[in-house]
This record gives C-alpha cells, structure tokens and sequence, in this order.
C-alpha cells in the first residue's frame, strides 16, 4: 500500500503542477498567475492541519477521503472557464489527499522509511507537471488507479487505527518538541538548498533522493546518528563551491524531512493526520517567501540544533510504549 | 582547559578539537558575508551562543559524558578563548 500511495503523491503534486501551468501563457497578467498559486497554495498547504484534525477524529473517513480528493482533483483537471474554481478544486483535492494519505502512513508502520518515501515523491511528481514531461491525463489516470489499489488494501489498516488516549504527564515538553520541529521544516523552505542548474529536474530528484534516504539512513543508523551524518554532510558539502555543494547540501537538508515527521508523530502518536498537515503548513511560509533566503551556515546549525533539542526531550518526556518501540532509534 | 576540566583522554581532545574547527569554519565562512552589517559585533554576540550551542550538542552526542559537566566545561574554554581573542586582537591589531 505504501507503493501506492507514494506514486499516488507523485501523480497527485505532478497533475495539479500540469494543470497550474497551463495558465502561463503569454496573454495572462502576471498578477492573476500570482493570485491562482497563492490560492491553491494557501488551500493545499494550509488546509491539511485541520483536515488532518478532521481524519484523526474520524479515522473511518481517511479511505473514503481518498475517493472524494480524486473527484475534487478530476473535477479541477477540467477545462474550466473560470481559473479561480480550478484552483480551489485542485487545492482541495491535494489538501485532502496529504491529509488522508499521510495519516494512513504514519498510522502504518512506527519506521521512518516509510514517510520519508511518501514525501519523496511529491518534490519528482510537481517538476514532472510544471515543466511539461507528462499531460495532466497521464497523472490522473496513474491517481485513479493508485486509489483503487489503496481503496482494496486498506480496509484491513482502519480496524486497528482509532486514536489512542492522550498521556497523563503534562503534555508541554512534547509541545515544545513538536514546535522544534515544525521551526525546522519552516528553515529549511528559507535554506534548505537549490541552485539554478541547466537541468530543471536535477533539484526535484536530490529533493526526493534526500528525504528517502533520510528515513531508511534512520532506521538503519538511529536517530543521533543519523543527525550527525546530515550535520558532517552538509558541513562538508559547505566546504565545496558551485552546483557539486548545492547539490549534496540539498541532499542532507532534505534527509531531515522524516526525522522531523515521524518524531513529531511520536510525539503525538493520536494524531497522525494533524501532524502531518502541521508540517505541510510549515512549508508554506518557504513557498510563498522562498525568495528571501537565509546564509547556508546558520540554517544548517539551527536544524541541527531544533532536532537535537526535540530528540533530547522526546527521549526524556515521550510516551514509555513508543520510546520501548524505537529504543534502538535513539541510541547514540 | 579541558585538562583542568576533567577531560584527560587523547580521544576526548581530539573531538574537542574536531567541533572546534567545525564550529569555527561554520562562525567564520558566515561571519566574513556579513561585514557590511549595521549591527555587527551584536550579530558576532548571538553567532557565539550559536556556537556554544552547537559544540555543546555536538560534544554531548559524540562523548555522552555528563550534559551539566559539559555545559559548564564549554562556557568556560569559550569565555576563555573569547577574551584572550580580545586581548590579543586589541595588543597586536
């Protein structure tokens, strides 16, 4: 089911990107281009947190939801007179498809690999869209089949997958944690990497290969090594000028992606669907601000400090069950 | 310093030694971009706590010894360094 949910994230981010950019044409004022992204950021960004809310009290919904984010992304695929519509149909569609998704991995499994391959292909399936490799049929057609393949394995997940009990310790220093994290996700959108470069997918494909790597390096290495394995890459990806640095320190910042998901989901293991949209709003402000980007060097050292912070007090005041279950994570 | 600390073993130095010239790299390859700052030697003061912070992290995560210990270890060799930096700087500058 993962499999189909991570090439369904790719056709998802990769036909909305398709239809968007087929509003680039020479006639349109570049103030209605703006307005048609800011829209359809706005909704598919900012809508997942309480979305995800949403799914989590109602976890019997995440697979139905899935159907209905298709219709929304069918329906917003259309030729429509009216763009605006389109964008709010697409926004939706995408809005609800992270929610729903994204909830039913992290429900899934408690590895890092699995969301870390989830969010990888977003970053591939967008610059497939937005430079034209693939027409908006092709991705809708490959979202239509991964939901029914979904639809088919999923029932067996939503028996066992009602929210559990909050803990009866204060619930502060895991707040704290989880904002740790979400500060982390919000640094790396202002300098987590890029470089103009001849080749308009080498940045999408070092986007995807970092966050994958990043999940199953944790799992195989732990969370404190693997956090010093991106703190010594990027330091040293620093070091080396030109597209070869850009490149490697893309890499390691995108690495962080499921360290900081899956340790705010253990953080909040009830609520799956609510962090996740938590994350993809905090990519908002890199979106819409991306241009005003930071020095490499502090980004780098505060991510690595906002995750080491969040470890030490996950580690210290998370759940016993979920620390005895990722014990060896942790381990430094 | 780190002798009078407490930390005697060749291993020990030598991670000290390795954060410090990561973390000095890091402060001076940021440092030498924002010259032209209005506010600079305020910039200077909060990449230092910066920089602590990160040893502190670093040395915490690559010894596990005693988080206090070290804390109070690292402020110390940090003032130690800064002001002699000071000194140094205002005798020969």
């Amino acid at each position: 089911m993962l499999w189909l949910l991570t090439l369904m994230h790719g056709a998802v981010d990769g036909l909305c990107g398709a239809v968007l950019i087929t509003h680039e044409q020479p006639g349109t004022s570049y103030t209605d281009i703006l307005c048609l992204y800011a829209l359809y950021n706005l909704i598919a960004f900012g809508g997942q947190w309480i979305t995800g809310l949403v799914l989590d009290l109602k976890p019997a919904w995440i697979t139905r939801s899935l159907l209905v984010a298709l219709t929304l992304l069918a329906l917003g695929a259309l030729p429509a007179t009216d763009v605006y519509r389109q964008a709010v149909l697409l926004g939706l569609g995408n809005c609800l498809f992270h929610a729903a998704g994204g909830s039913l991995v992290l429900r899934s499994t408690q590895r890092f690999t699995e969301p870390g391959l989830f969010v990888a292909s977003g970053a591939i399936g967008l610059a497939l869209g937005l430079f034209g490799y693939l027409p908006p049929t092709c991705f809708l057609l490959t979202a239509a089949l991964c939901t029914g393949g979904v639809l088919w394995f999923a029932k067996p997940v939503m028996v066992c997958a009602e929210p559990e009990k909050p803990a009866p310790h204060s619930q502060a220093p895991l707040l704290l944690c989880v904002a740790l994290l979400l500060a982390c996700v919000i640094l790396r959108g202002f300098g987590g990497g890029g470089h103009s470069s001849a080749s308009v997918l080498l940045f999408p494909a070092v986007f995807t290969l970092g966050k994958a790597l990043g999940g199953v390096c944790c799992d195989f290495l732990g969370y404190n090594r693997t956090l010093l394995l991106i703190f010594l890459v990027s330091f040293l990806a620093l070091q080396v000028e030109g597209l070869a640095g850009s490149v490697v320190f893309a890499l390691a910042m995108n690495m962080t992606m499921p360290l900081t998901l899956r340790l705010a989901h253990f953080s909040f293991p009830a609520y799956p669907g609510l962090i996740f949209g938590l994350a993809a709003g905090c990519l908002l402000p890199g979106v819409c601000f991306g241009y005003l980007l930071l020095q490499p060097q502090p980004v780098m050292v505060a991510v690595f400090l906002c995750l080491y912070a969040a470890g030490c007090l996950y580690q210290t005041y998370g759940d016993n069950n979920a620390n005895a279950r990722t014990h060896h994570r942790y381990a430094a | 310093m780190f002798f009078l600390c407490g930390y005697r073993k060749p291993r020990q130095w030598l991670t000290f030694a390795l954060i410090n010239i990561v973390s000095n790299l890091l402060l001076n390859e940021f440092l030498r971009t924002q010259t032209e700052q209005p506010h600079f030697r305020e910039l200077v003061a909060i990449c230092e706590i910066a920089v602590y912070l990160l040893e502190l992290a670093l040395a915490h995560m690559l010894l596990s010894q005693n988080i206090r210990h070290l804390a109070k270890t690292l402020l110390l060799t940090n003032a130690t360094s800064f002001g002699l930096g000071l000194v140094l700087t205002r005798l020969f500058w």
